[in-house]
This record gives C-alpha cells, sequence and structure tokens, in this order.
C-alpha cells in the first residue's frame, strides 16, 4: 500500500512545472498556512486550548530566521531556530497563562498579540518599525532559492515532514492525552494525566509550527512588517481551524486552502477588501453554523451519502 | 497635576466602561462574549451620522434610529448565536468573529473608509472644575455611565424584568422550571446589549470621530475592562473601565504613550492570574 503514496508525491513536486508566478507564490503561502493549521489544530483542535494570539509566534520566527540569515547562519540552521524562538517564548509566557481556563486563556493570549505586536513596533532599530525589513533569499550550499517556484520545494519538505511529524504525535500517548484534555481537564487530571505538562507541550509545539511558518513567511516574501502581525492575523489562523475542521492534519491542509484562496480569488472585485471580509465572514459563519466539524466533516459527510 | 492625569484617565475609561456594560449584560445571560460588539456599535453609529448629517435629522432623531438598529441587530444576533449555544466555545468565538468580519464589510460597503466628524451636542470648550479641566463631552459621558449603571441597577432589581433576568443569569434551568422563559431573556439582553454598544458608539463619536475601524481597538479595551471589572459583573463593567482608563492613564503619563496598549493588556494578564474573578467578581466555577 505504501507504494501508492509516490502518486501524489510525483504530482506535489511536478506541481511548480505547471503553476509560475502568482499561482506558484499563493501555493507557497498555502504551505506555509498549513504549517500554522497543523500547529494550531494541535493546540486547539486536538488539546482544546484556544489561542487569539498566534501573530506572535509567527512575528517572533520570521525575525528570528530574517536576522540570523542576515548575521550568515545557514538557512537549514536558522529556519528550526525561528521555530525555537517560537517555542521558548510560548514555553516563558505559559507557564503563566495556561494555569487559565477556556475564555480567560483566549483574552490572555489576545494580550500576548497585542503586546508582543507593540514591543516589536517599538523596536524600531530591530525590526524597522513601520518601514518592516527585507530578508535574503535562503541558501542551502551553493544553491540559492531566488524565485518562488524553487522556494515551493523548500515549503513542500517542511510541510510533509511536520505533517508526519504531527501525525506520530497524535498517535502517542501525548496526542491521546491532549485529545482528554479538550474533553475535561478534571477527568483527564483524574485519570492520572499530567494536565499542566501536556497543556504546555502542545503549546510549545504550536508555537514551533508557527515560529517555522513565520520563517519560512520572512524569506518567501523577502520583506517583513510587523504592522502585519496584529490581532487579525491571529484570528485568521483561527479561522483556519473552524472552516478546515479541528483535530485533523488534512482539515489543516483544507483550512490553510480556504484562508488563503479565498482573498486572493476576490482581489480583483471591486470593493474588493470589503467583499473578501462579507464573504469571508459570511462563509466562516455557514461553516460554523451548518459545519462546526469543518470542511472536512462536510467531506466525511458526503462519502457517507455515497456510501448507501 | 496628577489629579489632572486621573480626571482624564476616568473621561477616557468611562469609553471602556460604557462598551464593557454591554459585553457584560449580554454574557451575563448567554455566555457569549461578543467580539462583534465594536462592530455594532460603529454599525449604529454611521447610521445615526447618516441620519442626523446627511439626511438633516435632529441629533435626537439620530439617537433613536441608532438605538432602533441596535435593538435589531441584537435580536439578529441572538437568533444566529442561538442554535450553538451548548456548541464548544471554539464555535461561539469563531461565530462572534465571523459576525465582526461581516458588520465590519457592511460598514466598509456602504460608507467607505473616509473619517468624518460627529456632531457634537456639546460645546468644545474644556470646562475647568477647580483646576481640573475636562471637555463636556467627557463629562456628559461620565453622566450618562453613572445614569445607565443607576437604570440598570434599578430595572433589574425592582422590576419584573430585571428579575427574569437575574433569575437567568443565576440558573438558567431554575428560571425555566420557575416559567421564566430563556429565549426571551436572551433576546432582551442582546437588544439591551446592543442598544449599549449604539450609545457607546455615539458618545464616543464627537471625540474619536466616526469611520469604519473607530471601534477595534477600543473594543480590545472594552473587554480588558470587562474582564478586570470581573466579566459577570455589571458595576465591574464601570468599574474595571475607569481603574483600566486611569491606569492607562497614569502610565502613559509616567512612561510615555507606545506601550500603552500593551500595559492595558498586561494588567489583564496579571488580574486573571491573580484574581479571574476581577475586581469586583465572585470566585467562577467552571463545571466539569
Amino acid at each position: 500500500m505504501r507504494i501508492w503514496w509516490v502518486v501524489p508525491m510525483g504530482i506535489l513536486f511536478a506541481l511548480p512545472l505547471f503553476f509560475r508566478g502568482y499561482y506558484i507564490y499563493v501555493i507557497d503561502l498555502v504551505g506555509i498556512y498549513v504549517v500554522i493549521g497543523l500547529g494550531l489544530n494541535l493546540l486547539t483542535g486536538y488539546c482544546g486550548q484556544l489561542s487569539l494570539g498566534h501573530a506572535a509566534f509567527f512575528a517572533l520566527g520570521a525575525f528570528t530566521s530574517a536576522y540570523l540569515t542576515i548575521g550568515g547562519v545557514p538557512f537549514l540552521v536558522a529556519l528550526p531556530a525561528a521555530g525555537a524562538a517560537g517555542a521558548v517564548m510560548a514555553y516563558l509566557v505559559g507557564i503563566p497563562v495556561l494555569r487559565l481556563r477556556l475564555i480567560f486563556l483566549a483574552i490572555s493570549t489576545v494580550g500576548l498579540g497585542i503586546i508582543t505586536h507593540d514591543v516589536l513596533y517599538n523596536l524600531k532599530g530591530f525590526t524597522g518599525g513601520a518601514d518592516g525589513m527585507t530578508v535574503p533569499k535562503p541558501k542551502l550550499g551553493p544553491l540559492v532559492f531566488k524565485s518562488d517556484e524553487s522556494f515551493f520545494y523548500i515549503v513542500a519538505v517542511v510541510v510533509i515532514f511536520l505533517s508526519f511529524l504531527l501525525g506520530n504525535i497524535t498517535r502517542t500517548k501525548a496526542g491521546r492525552a491532549f485529545l482528554a484534555i479538550r474533553e475535561s481537564e478534571r477527568a483527564a487530571t483524574a485519570a492520572g494525566i499530567d494536565v499542566p505538562r501536556y497543556k504546555m507541550l502542545a503549546f510549545v509545539i504550536s508555537a514551533f509550527y508557527t515560529g517555522v511558518a513565520g520563517g519560512l513567511y520572512a524569506h518567501l516574501t523577502a520583506y517583513i512588517n510587523v504592522t502585519a502581525f496584529d490581532i487579525l492575523l491571529s484570528v485568521t489562523f483561527l479561522s483556519m481551524i473552524i472552516i478546515g475542521g479541528v483535530a485533523s492534519i488534512p482539515g489543516s491542509i483544507l483550512g490553510a486552502i480556504f484562508v488563503v484562496v479565498v482573498p486572493e480569488a476576490l482581489r480583483d472585485v471591486p470593493g474588493a477588501k470589503d467583499i473578501q471580509a462579507l464573504v469571508y465572514g459570511l462563509l466562516m459563519g455557514f461553516f460554523i453554523i451548518f459545519l462546526p466539524g469543518g470542511l472536512v466533516s462536510g467531506f466525511s459527510r458526503l462519502k457517507g451519502i455515497f456510501k448507501k | 497635576m496628577i489629579l489632572q492625569v486621573i480626571m482624564s484617565g476616568i473621561a477616557i475609561g468611562a469609553i471602556y466602561a460604557l462598551l464593557a456594560l454591554g459585553i457584560v449584560l449580554i454574557f451575563k445571560t448567554t455566555l457569549v462574549l461578543n467580539f462583534a460588539h465594536g462592530e455594532v456599535a460603529m454599525l449604529t453609529t454611521l447610521f445615526a451620522y447618516s441620519i442626523i448629517v446627511s439626511l438633516g435629522f435632529p441629533y435626537w432623531v439620530g439617537v433613536i434610529g441608532a438605538l432602533v438598529l441596535g435593538g435589531i441587530l441584537g435580536i439578529l444576533s441572538d437568533l444566529l448565536v442561538r442554535p450553538l449555544l451548548n456548541a464548544p466555545l471554539l464555535s461561539m468565538v469563531g461565530l462572534t468573529i465571523a459576525m465582526f468580519f461581516v458588520i465590519h464589510a457592511i460598514g466598509g460597503i456602504f460608507w467607505g473608509y473616509q473619517t468624518w466628524p460627529f456632531p457634537n451636542p456639546f460645546p468644545e470648550k474644556a470646562v475647568d472644575l477647580g483646576g481640573l479641566v475636562v471637555s463636556p463631552i467627557h463629562l456628559f459621558i461620565i453622566f450618562v455611565l453613572l445614569v445607565l449603571g443607576g437604570v440598570l441597577f434599578a430595572v433589574l432589581n425592582f422590576t419584573t424584568v430585571g428579575t427574569a433576568f437575574r433569575a437567568t443569569c443565576q440558573d438558567r434551568r431554575a428560571a425555566l422550571l420557575m416559567g421564566i422563559s430563556s429565549n426571551r431573556v436572551f433576546a432582551i439582553s442582546w437588544a439591551a446589549g446592543c442598544a449599549l454598544g449604539a450609545i457607546s458608539g455615539i458618545l464616543i463619536a464627537p471625540i474619536i470621530h466616526v469611520q469604519v475601524n473607530m471601534m477595534v481597538v477600543i473594543l480590545l479595551k472594552a473587554f480588558a475592562a470587562a474582564v478586570l471589572g470581573g466579566i459577570l459583573s455589571l458595576p465591574g463593567a464601570i468599574v474595571g473601565g475607569v481603574v483600566l482608563g486611569v491606569v492607562e492613564n497614569i502610565f502613559s503619563f509616567y512612561c510615555g504613550t507606545e506601550f500603552q496598549d500593551s500595559i492595558a493588556f498586561l494588567i489583564i494578564i496579571l488580574v486573571l492570574l491573580v484574581r479571574p474573578q476581577g475586581i469586583l467578581g465572585s470566585p467562577v466555577e467552571i463545571k466539569v
């Protein structure tokens, strides 16, 4: 059965041959959002902790990778370092914050996002403030990944690797612990699960993923600006999970596709910004009301209809 | 000098408190944190602007129009949210966020993104109160806040509706058993909450001018204020708003305005850690 993987893999790696320029840029962006979706799905979908501040980790990862590569650190090191930066920040922040439940956690993550945004914005010398900063293109040894097409391969490898990693994590004891915590923290504690430790683990892993995505983003766009990493971005990340499907890897992928493609597809419509937001909001609301399990559950339902 | 800073802080805080009141009012019964509250305030204010400035009706007609629109939006929100009351938190948060996008977009589509000055029913000149300088509109906001607080108190404690409201907040099932219709209480909460939002918007508009993005940042502060005062406490919303405004102002007076927003949220996080029920809240027991 394993041999069947060759076909979708082959198609995946051949994509840059068929999609060029703008389209491959969008696909790259989708890949980056998939990484975020994977991480956030672990935290919110599997473990049930709501975060509205993940743009903070994204920003941190972006600037970390940017500065490291400018400083001559090889890309292969800078990218995981970007993830690590996010992870460290999550650890420090998580110690106090993860004690909070439900809506209070959500509000404090909002605070986290805003504080990070403010701090980074005001560190003008470091982040360029409202002007942003340029980021060099990644190099792997002698190869420079100048084009969006070549960058696709980096994104694809990262996405595949991190998806498998996530899939494995969910199948371990930790994965089951996350689910138990989502369903009922008290019951999980009663069953002997070290809830604070696993909550922190989910938080840190999701921050790592988001940091890596931030690093990828910095190198894809070759220019990063703090003002883009705001609460609206965090909300977009979360909506990815809601629309795609919680606790599901295909859900993260579908969510990422939706979140990137819908605004881009509506870009040329007159009144674009508003139409984007309107359609986005309406679709999001539609999914929440009628398809709370996200697009993924819609597909399972369709499958169920056809099986009859 | 410090007294002036505090006075200005109270003035700003009153704005946060007004919005926070609406948020808490809706949250107490329905347990829904309406992330779209600010947008409702914005839309009703834009509507009032059109009535007063574009159509030339007197100020009070605009106010009534805004209140009516607020009530309608509230009831619509209630109907929209009701099927999801037992859904996981993520759905609820997501739905109000979706509402945020939709209402925001409606504002942008019908009114565009310019900024307009909103008619100020009071003279612009600041008033001197024994050494402290305050502008009349700020004073009026504080006044309205206190009046609303009193009205809410009276309604909640001395009317049937108020008792039904309080009963539903305390224990919805028991209230149902006593014959109190949750649906009706929810509808009233939503309508009243959004109407409060409309009032907030109209009062704030002369100060920050009318535009589609006017409420976004203020709303976050209002949430912070609500949490600070106790998310389930109406007097807490007032107290939390004022405290937040004062602390924020003192901080920016001594340390500059760059980190003003951060300080607000830092306070919130600290409060949540030390006393999650807020200043005036009673300890919250979350069911397993």
